[in-house]
């Protein structure tokens, strides 16, 4: 029923809000349908009806969301709303949590990621993760970009493997600053160049998906402008699903933003309408400061 | 206070925005102060009147200087989004349009010290009702667009800005009739230019009063009302809406 709800769910009319004199609201306030535009034409990833439970705690509920092909799409939403858990869904990362249960569909390709038939390693190279902390593994600069194409075989010989490594690293936005010492530790770098070496890392396997979670919360300014060219440049050739608390980097970032308020998933737009005229009074109370 | 500037969590933030909305309606009734001021000058000859008006119109934009200060430190310290972001855009261009304003007031009360106190010879009263006619009508669109301005009224900002056609018409009936006195006497040239400059002059300040009608709108519903007034319309180098003598 919610599905169908939201399949037949126009756009809230932009009309007129008229808060004086009593005259009826127009915009939707203190439900928990999604608003906007939740589904597109041409979805990478479609979520239906996902609900996801810690225990007895529902922390996402009944959940549709299409992720575009080529699209940067923010999730923004105060703390314990649901948008990093989400963001793991679309991995699977959640099943390294014991009492973590997703229910729903969520396809990659038109394919059921939590059918019983799908591995979740291959799943796991094909929708990459950028964490908060940069987290390099202890090894060489090289190896911790070659470690994904070695052990998922997608080097026949050395050559191969380091025109992946250089290439990857140069999408990244990393091959000029660490092409003379690849042999370094990549724990040795600064937290940007670390976070860059993790994306660096994530892109060398040739993902479709790259999530983003707070990849930036831990980096400088610098540091996070950088990142931000980044995503604007990765978005030629990968999707792109971003978890922030930085409602201006959303902006700055993405073509669309999703907003999730205790679990649910409130209004989906075009990144410019939602923060110049949203649909949804949480939405608007969210990001204007009115509600944290 | 505008409660729709209000509710943040920063209580600072609800301050700031209030701040600049007084003195954003300030402004404006210090312009509405020099077009009453213009339009005494006229209608009574004083003199006096319009060098106040003239006196005056250093510290107008001042504060007007000060005010476009203050709005770019708000969007720089709170990068306003949303409602709030177009409140801040909203009462941007109502500075602008306010100091448009009193440049067109202090272009009128220039015109009557010409009138009534360089020694030109001054129009005839039936010449110069036009312009009392128009001051009225600006006055009156003014003191409208401020009050609605300042408790953000959606349904009297629609209905007040439904009479732009009304402003533009009128002003079409002013040329008609001061042409007849070309027609009459081609050496009322001078006089006659004179009166439609000012008449010209006060019909834009009741544009850009609706104007101000027009920025509640967009606050209110983000959507920006069509056939907005701007000064290039002004100019001519628009189209001219619903205004067949340009420039």
């Amino acid at each position: 029923m919610q599905q169908m709800a939201l399949e037949n769910d126009q756009l809230v009319a932009p009309g007129l809000v008229r808060e004086q004199r009593g005259v009826s609201v127009a915009k939707k306030e203190r439900t928990r349908e999604t608003v906007g535009q939740p589904f597109v034409d041409n979805a990478r990833m479609r979520c239906r009806n996902v609900n996801v439970h810690y225990g007895d705690k529902q922390a996402i509920r009944n959940l549709s969301l299409d992720i575009g092909e080529h699209e940067v799409i923010s999730m923004i939403g105060p703390s314990g709303c649901g948008k990093s858990t989400f963001l793991r869904c679309l991995n699977r990362m959640n099943d390294t949590i014991d009492n973590c249960r997703v229910s729903g569909e969520i396809h990659l390709d038109g394919q059921d990621i939590y059918d019983k038939k799908a591995d979740v390693v291959p799943l796991r190279a094909r929708v990459g993760m950028v964490f908060q902390k940069p987290n390099p593994f202890p090894k060489s600069i090289f190896d911790n970009v070659a470690y994904g194409p070695r052990i998922h075989g997608l080097a026949r010989h050395k050559g191969e493997l380091e025109h992946i490594v250089m290439t990857s690293l140069t999408k990244a936005g990393l091959w000029d600053e660490v092409k003379d010492r690849l042999h370094q530790p990549g724990t040795g770098l600064s937290g940007g160049q670390q976070q860059r070496l993790c994306i660096a890392r994530t892109i060398a396997v040739s993902p479709e998906v790259i999530l983003m979670d707070e990849p930036c919360s831990a980096l400088d300014p610098i540091a996070t402008a950088k990142i931000e060219d980044l995503i604007d440049e990765l978005r030629e050739n990968f999707t792109i699903a971003i978890v922030t608390h930085s409602m201006q980097q959303a902006a700055r970032v993405s073509q669309r933003t999703a907003y999730f308020h205790l679990g649910d998933l409130i209004e989906v737009g075009p990144t410019e309408q939602v923060f110049t005229n949203p649909r949804h009074k949480l939405t608007e109370d969210y990001i204007t400061g009115r509600v944290g | 206070m505008n409660q729709r500037l209000e509710g943040h969590i920063a209580r600072r933030y609800d301050d700031e925005l209030n701040h600049v909305h007084t003195s954003v309606i300030e402004l404006g009734g210090l312009v509405l102060d020099q077009l009453t001021k213009t339009l005494e000058a006229l209608s009574e000859r004083e003199v006096s009147a319009a060098l106040r008006v003239l006196e005056r119109d250093e510290s107008v934009k001042q504060l007007e200087k000060r005010l476009d200060d203050e709005i770019v430190r708000v969007i720089a310290r709170r990068a306003p989004v949303a409602k709030d972001l177009r409140s801040v855009i909203g009462m941007a261009k109502a500075v602008a349009d306010l100091g448009h304003v009193e440049r067109e007031c202090v272009n009128v009360a220039q015109m009557a010290l010409a009138f009534f106190d360089h020694g030109m010879y001054p129009p005839p009263n039936n010449m110069m009702r036009d312009i009392y006619s128009m001051g009225r009508t600006a006055a009156s669109h003014l003191r409208t667009g401020l009050e609605v301005f300042d408790i953000c009224d959606l349904e009297r900002a629609i209905e007040t800005v439904a009479l732009r056609q009304e402003l533009s018409q009128e002003f079409q009936c002013c040329l008609r009739r001061l042409s007849t006195f070309l027609m009459e006497d081609a050496r009322n040239v001078g006089q006659v230019v004179n009166v439609v400059l000012s008449t010209r002059s006060l019909e834009r300040v009741g544009e850009y009063a609706l104007n101000l009608c027009e920025y509640v709108i967009y606050q209110v519903t983000g959507e920006e009302p069509e056939n907005h007034f701007t000064q290039n319309a002004a100019r001519g180098s628009e189209p001219a809406r619903g205004s067949e003598a340009g420039g």
